[in-house]
């Protein structure tokens, strides 16, 4: 009897390690002419709940005779998600640098989601002259769709944060946008935070 | 007791394990065509401008720079531009297990002015040709500017059940070994020769998600 309750309580820890409630990052991968891995540090905190992107060239700038110039990052979560849960993100954190003469306009873009359909929209926009750091958080559109997949076990799943710059002038001005950095965290108040759902509700 | 040993183990396996996954092993892309080709060749990785992140079911391709740009050219010259990006990425599906559902995306920029058409199409096929996979076609129109910094198409193909029972035969015995085989397109026609335009169809990133998922069989 002793026996039979032990190894029901140990069937019960187990489950509920593996089926507790919490996405794990277990990798992150950086790929675009923006970041590509000579040019970003990528740290994972050591819970896999929390991720801090740095970038040494996300940047664009335009001069004269152009018109437009553009940028990417693609940033890649693979998650690993539990039973019968989905996650979708609430937020992303962006510090940078940006200076533009009069008439110069940057915009930055976002496109994010599990596959799929993508979110996609305009994060944030500034218009010449300015000449000042930014940090800004940008909160994310929720929807039924904008959930992971529910799986009955156990999955991986990808979080796609697709990232451009944009620089556009119709005159012969000069400007520059940096994105220093990419905070994420997975729930927790600040930064990126995942939501989540019970797929059976 | 048995029944709860074995009932533990079971819950153990199923609740630690993620089952059987497809891999993705490989790929390689090559172009052709007017505009900026795609690249990868392992033999060759620092030609790339063509990349593939797989971790799982899930891959993504992304292109630095495919497309075309089309000329800002006065008076004669070259009317109708073309780049081909050939990909072939090969999957191994675990034995008795089919491919059940594909999701495919593709994130884009466009800039294209008035007068000029443009677009780009997949076309794709799985398992020695035999299964065809829907295509995505984007089209832009020569009355309409395109000013678009980043947008995306997708879509979620279920597999009929001929596609199935074919994956089923080939992964009864083993694992099977096969490729995701895609092309795409990106066509521009620029404007009359005579007339003096300014316009022109900008290549810009690109990428390209797979994401299937299996079923066991039976």
């Amino acid at each position: 009897m002793m026996k039979q309750s032990l190894l029901i309580l140990g069937s019960l820890v187990v489950e509920s390690m593996v089926y507790g409630q919490t996405a794990i990052i277990e990798r992150v991968r950086t790929l675009g002419r923006a970041c590509s891995v000579d040019t970003t540090a990528t740290n994972v905190s050591p819970d896999g709940q929390a991720i801090t992107l740095t970038f040494s060239e996300f940047a664009a700038d335009i001069s004269d005779g152009q018109s437009y110039v553009r940028t990417f990052c693609r940033v890649n979560m693979d998650l690993l998600v539990p039973e019968n849960v989905a996650f979708t993100i609430a937020s992303v954190d962006y510090r940078g640098f940006v200076s533009l003469d009069d008439d110069v306009e940057a915009n930055h873009w976002l496109s994010f989601g599990f596959g799929g359909s993508m979110y996609t929209f305009e994060t944030m926009a500034f218009a010449g002259p300015i000449f000042e750091d930014y940090a800004e958080r940008v909160w994310l559109p929720i929807s039924n769709e904008s959930y992971s997949p529910c799986s009955r076990r156990q999955n991986r799943v990808r979080l796609r944060l697709h990232n451009v710059v944009t620089l556009r002038q119709n005159t012969d001005q000069e400007g520059y946008i940096g994105v220093d950095s990419l905070d994420a965290e997975l729930n927790q108040p600040l930064g990126l935070v995942l939501k989540w759902k019970n797929c059976n509700l | 007791m048995k029944r709860l040993c074995l009932g533990f183990i079971v819950s153990f396996l199923s609740a630690t394990g993620y089952g059987q996954e497809l891999t993705w092993d490989s790929f390689r892309a090559f172009g052709g065509g007017d505009g900026v080709r795609c690249q990868y060749d392992e033999n060759n990785p620092d030609a790339a401008n063509t990349y593939l992140d797989a971790f799982g079911p899930n891959a993504t391709f992304v292109f630095d720079s495919f497309g075309i740009d089309l000329p800002r050219v006065f008076g004669g010259g070259k009317l109708d531009y073309e780049a081909s990006c050939n990909i072939e990425a090969f999957v191994t599906i675990p034995q008795g297990h089919y491919i059940e559902t594909l999701s495919q995306t593709i994130l884009f920029s466009v800039k294209k002015g008035r007068g000029a058409l443009g677009g780009v199409s997949t076309n794709g096929f799985l398992f020695q040709d035999q299964i065809p996979i829907n295509q995505i076609n984007l089209e832009f129109l020569p009355d309409e500017r395109v000013d678009t910094d980043l947008a995306d198409r997708s879509n979620t193909q279920i597999f009929d059940p001929i596609a199935r029972a074919l994956q089923c035969a080939a992964t009864a015995l083993g694992p099977l070994k096969t490729k995701f085989k895609f092309q795409m397109l990106a066509i521009g026609v620029r404007p009359l020769p005579f007339i003096e335009f300014v316009t022109n169809i900008d290549s810009g990133d690109f990428t390209f998600e797979l994401q299937p998922t299996i079923r066991r069989c039976g």
